[in-house]
């Protein structure tokens, strides 16, 4: 793996794990580790997002969605079946898989800014669903999951909910890490920088895409039931369309087509809100003002790649001229 | 009792088509997706509703300064969000005007609460009774408004140079500048037009639901972009066509089958359309690509 990863990047990353794994140590506040707890969660959802949108260009907003149809299945089948927490967070992964690779197939043909409003739709119905279908518990959510054990070892406090959830995020993390370093991952960058010159190099776009976006749900679906098995409580509220928006606020922020830049912008976006207590009210009001301030004037965001620009020299030049006219 | 529906989902889609042509307007001479459109909206409905709380809710009174308001901050955005971002990737400005959307919204929750707000305005014409069917002034208010909106705005369209010129813009807009169009005045100007056809919109839609809440922008942004979509994106006779579809969907749905689906069917049958027929029913293709 040293080698995929090149020893360097190893080293920075284990150097970040020291912290991670030492918090619990210093006995701060239990809150503490509930929100260090809820930023693994959402880095894992959005690193499998970064994979859709940073690396293959795939403009989704449909990732909340997903990230709901996990917490769902194994929310329902903890209450209903009482399987354990492994089985419930795999079937979780695998239902969001299977309905994105359905609903992928006809979708991904889109383009552009028509998939990003076919996806919104997506996203749109899966919460209208969760909030008016009788087996999602309607309005109320659903109480009632059981916390998460593994081995029979039962995992109930917030510091060992913490660990387990740091271990997913790892997991999640190093699967992201090997797939983009693989071909697979270097045909999503060839599909996001030109997918004419991708296909003429023998990529096959259209399974690529499929793959993406099939991945980036799994990995929604997988930390969804990480999700339902640590609040014990999902409702669907967290699973609309502006979840996914601040989703992309976290990606944008951090920086897309990297691997820390997720864990980065989530991190950044969630403790700082509970840093500034007095300000926790303004909090979705900051994210927008950071979104539409950072995406025009520091499109990579802290770590991420600049996008290349699209007009061409002509065009530009054109408006330009038309601008001065003014 | 489908008589009803028919009138219901008339008055429905006139509304539903001036909030369309007004985003149809704006996204053929940017060729951008406006996220903040519906918040932009509403945001304008509270404002206007808090600035006349004092006075009377005359109808009259309350369209003006809804347009007003609804333009100048259609302004405030091209300026802020789609000047800057032009020339950058089409994702840039997207990503930008989604956060103008949340800065919008949660601005009205933090300012006027999460509940909704009556929205009075006093309807200048009578409820009418014929063959059965009851219709309320609020939407027969809604279908001559909105009439009147569409010959006016078809008439700046195809008889003056200015419309013209927004014509050309919309069509090729490297060949209009060329021509000695100036893109900046017809890109503002386009977005005042726009702005001020969904003002008109927000009233009319504010006084038939009698209510407006501060997240309803998300639900007029989405069924907006469905309409334009199905219509065909950034084609003005298209945008009618699937705003009435829209209305005519929703409203027999909700008849029908679920009221609590209502705004699922119109998500599926944009899904559908997409899916038949990407660029929507009367739209012309048009390549994409972010």
């Amino acid at each position: 793996m040293g080698t995929i990863l090149g020893f360097r990047r190893y080293l920075l990353w284990g150097a970040l794990m020291i912290p991670a794994l030492l918090l619990p140590i210093l006995r701060l506040p239990t809150f503490i580790y509930r929100i260090a707890t809820l930023i693994f969660i959402y880095s894992c959802v959005n690193t499998g997002y970064n994979l859709l949108v940073g690396y293959c260009g795939i403009i989704s907003v449909a990732q909340a969605g997903f990230f709901g149809i996990g917490a769902y299945t194994a929310a329902l089948m903890s209450i209903h079946l009482h399987t354990s927490f492994v089985v419930n967070v795999v079937a979780g992964a695998l239902m969001a898989a299977t309905l994105s690779a359905l609903l992928g197939l006809p979708i991904l043909r889109l383009k552009g800014q028509y998939l990003v409003v076919a996806t919104l739709g997506i996203n749109q119905v899966i919460s209208l669903v969760a909030c008016n279908a009788e087996f999602t518990g309607g309005p109320n959510g659903l109480p009632g999951i059981a916390a998460p054990s593994i081995l029979g070892i039962s995992i109930a406090s917030p510091t060992s909910l913490y660990y387990l959830n740091l271990g997913g995020l790892v997991l999640v993390t190093a699967v992201a890490a090997l797939l983009v370093h693989s071909p697979v991952g270097r045909s999503m960058i060839a599909v996001r920088e030109d997918q004419l010159a991708a296909e003429a190099i023998g990529i096959n776009v259209g399974a690529t895409k499929l793959l993406t976006f099939t991945l980036a749900a799994a990995i929604a679906g997988l930390a969804g039931g990480f999700y339902a098995h640590n609040g014990l409580y999902v409702s669907w509220q967290t699973f609309i369309p502006g979840e996914s928006f601040i989703m992309l606020a976290m990606l944008t922020i951090g920086g897309m087509g990297t691997l820390a830049g997720p864990v980065l912008g989530t991190a950044l976006l969630m403790a700082l809100p509970e840093a500034l207590r007095s300000a926790s009210l303004y909090r979705f009001f900051l994210y927008g003002l950071a979104l539409s301030v950072v995406a025009p004037l520091w499109p990579g965001g802290l770590t991420g790649i600049r996008m290349k620009r699209k007009a061409s020299t002509a065009t530009r030049a054109l408006s330009s001229q038309g601008g001065s006219a003014a | 009792m489908v008589l009803q529906q028919l009138a219901n989902s008339l008055a429905l889609g006139g509304v539903y088509a001036l909030m369309t042509l007004g985003y149809s307007l704006i996204f053929g001479v940017l060729r951008l997706l406006h996220f903040a459109y519906g918040d932009v909206m509403v945001i304008s409905g509270y404002i206007a509703l808090t600035l006349l709380a004092a006075s009377s809710h005359s109808f009259g009174l309350t369209l003006v300064s809804v347009v007003v308001i609804v333009s100048l901050l259609g302004v405030f955005v091209e300026r802020v969000i789609f000047r800057p971002t032009r020339n950058a990737p089409h994702i840039v400005s997207l990503i930008s005007s989604i956060g103008m959307s949340l800065m919008i919204q949660n601005a009205m929750l933090l300012l006027w609460g999460p509940a909704r707000r009556l929205f009075v305005v006093e309807i200048p014409v009578p409820t009418m009774l014929a063959g059965g069917m009851q219709l309320s002034g609020s939407r027969i208010l809604s279908i001559v408004v909105s009439i009147a909106a569409m010959v006016a705005l078809d008439t700046l369209l195809r008889r003056t140079r200015f419309g013209m010129a927004i014509r050309g813009t919309i069509l090729d807009p490297d060949a209009a500048v060329l021509m000695g169009i100036n893109r900046e005045f017809i890109v503002a100007s386009t977005f005042i037009a726009g702005s001020a056809l969904s003002g008109v919109a927000m009233v009319l839609l504010g006084s038939m639901y009698g209510a407006i809440y501060p997240t309803e922008g998300t639900a007029i942004g989405t069924k907006t972009f469905a309409a334009a979509i199905i219509g065909g994106l950034g084609s003005i006779p298209g945008a009618v066509v699937g705003s009435l579809l829209l209305a005519f969907a929703e409203t027999f749905s909700a008849a029908y089958v679920s009221v609590k689906y209502k705004d699922a069917i119109a998500m599926v049958l944009l899904v559908l359309v997409l899916l038949i027929r990407p660029a929507g029913i009367l739209g012309k293709h048009m390549e994409e690509n972010i």
